[in-house]
């Protein structure tokens, strides 16, 4: 796992911090039940405050993505893996989306993309 | 959980200057940073601290306790530093932490020796041929080796390079792994506190202005910059320490979605405070 943040960005560092985890467990870099570094750890790796690590752990734990033992630390949470699923599919539905309307506007009816739909399926399992 | 410092309405009166009915609360397992400019109490707090000036009204625990009767226990667990301290010039740096070193229980001579290897510092070299930043190194190698749960330091980094100043900020944050351990320093250089403190303490002229988590601070307020044109009765209400020149204005905001909403349709600048940019615009705002 990477962190890489700025301190000269609006963004506060927090949120920095989160979003780049959740991108980590998006592509799969951390896997649930994977260890986290400690809150004050990571405070000392990115030289922040421990008050900035520790709130971005909460907001994850709040949302679910970690989850803290006490005596044992943070770790992705089982949980997580739904949400990823959510957002790979998320990502389908939207290029999905994209292509209805395109479709739409030069006049495409659905049989005729549902036809090219099938079509690419077949090309692409041909060359895969 | 006890707060490791607590102050309750604590004055101490001096001809010229005063510190009046502070209250505070230091909790422990933090880096908290004392701000404020040139003469405005951020020693006189630390003193206070360490008891070594007494108050004239109010009351100070350390660790839940009273000072007075349990002193000998509760010093030996505060490292504490000043800007200046003077050594005794013809000891070496050895024959110095000699004379210091029985003060406390829990010295530990390999924390000590670790300590000055890290800041090239020669065990025989005489105290009066170290330059200033050299003998602050000393300072803190002393303040560094007995273990301490509270470090009370009075300008830490004075007269330190700024690489060295953010090596010193790895070593609190070394000693932070610890969440038993507290740091309390007070600065002028706000610069490492915008990275690592916890909390930060404002005084001004006696006065606690704020003891507030510092990234709070930096989530209220931002620095506007624009152009004048902009500046009706309503906005000028939303700025602190406003400063006007012929090709603009700039100042401190706690309305920053106010700012935010004007959008890019006006040259506007929204900036990320620093410490320094919140001490500097609240004494602008003083004096206007």
């Amino acid at each position: 796992m990477n962190i890489i943040i700025s301190n000269r960005s609006k963004e506060p560092i927090y949120v920095q911090i989160k979003e780049q985890i959740k991108q980590s467990v998006l592509n799969q870099t951390l896997h649930p039940g994977e260890p986290l570094p400690s809150i004050r750890k990571l405070a000392k790796e990115l030289q922040v405050s421990v008050i900035t690590t520790k709130r971005a752990y909460e907001e994850l734990e709040r949302e679910g993505f970690v989850e803290s033992v006490v005596g044992r630390g943070s770790f992705i949470a089982g949980q997580s893996e739904e949400w990823v699923r959510e957002q790979q599919l998320k990502r389908i539905e939207d290029k999905l989306t994209e292509a209805v309307e395109e479709g739409r506007r030069i006049g495409l009816s659905l049989s005729e993309l549902k036809e090219m739909l099938e079509l690419i399926d077949d090309q692409t399992k041909a060359e895969g | 959980m006890e707060p490791v410092v607590s102050m309750k309405n604590v004055s101490k009166r001096y001809d010229r200057f005063a510190l009046e009915q502070v209250s505070l609360m230091i909790p422990r397992g933090y880096l908290t940073g004392i701000i404020g400019p040139n003469g405005s109490g951020k020693t006189t707090l630390i003193r206070l601290m360490l008891d070594l000036i007494h108050p004239d009204e109010g009351e100070i625990t350390l660790f839940g306790k009273h000072l007075a009767g349990n002193e000998r226990v509760i010093k030996s667990r505060i490292g504490f530093l000043f800007a200046q301290t003077d050594f005794y010039g013809d000891q070496t740096v050895n024959s110095m932490k000699k004379m210091i070193a029985p003060f406390y229980d829990s010295w530990n001579e390999a924390t000590f020796h670790g300590y000055l290897d890290r800041f090239g510092l020669h065990p025989e070299t005489k105290m009066k041929k170290l330059s200033q930043g050299m003998t602050m190194k000393f300072s803190l190698a002393l303040a560094l080796s007995h273990d301490a749960e509270l470090l009370l330091l009075d300008e830490p980094t004075a007269g330190l390079d700024p690489v060295f100043r953010r090596e010193l900020m790895d070593i609190f944050s070394e000693i932070l792994q610890d969440e038993t351990k507290t740091i309390v320093m007070a600065t002028h250089n706000t610069r490492e506190l915008d990275e690592r403190a916890d909390f930060v303490i404002y005084v001004d002229r006696g006065e606690m202005i704020f003891n507030r988590p510092k990234d709070e601070l930096f989530q209220q307020y931002a620095v506007i910059k624009g152009p004048r044109a902009l500046l009706d009765d309503d906005r000028k209400g939303t700025l602190i320490g406003m400063r006007q020149t012929e090709i603009g204005f700039h100042g401190l905001t706690d309305q920053v979605s106010q700012w935010e909403a004007l959008g890019s349709d006006h040259p506007l600048v929204v900036e990320k405070p620093t410490l320094e940019d919140i001490l500097y615009y609240f004494q602008m705002e003083k004096r206007s």
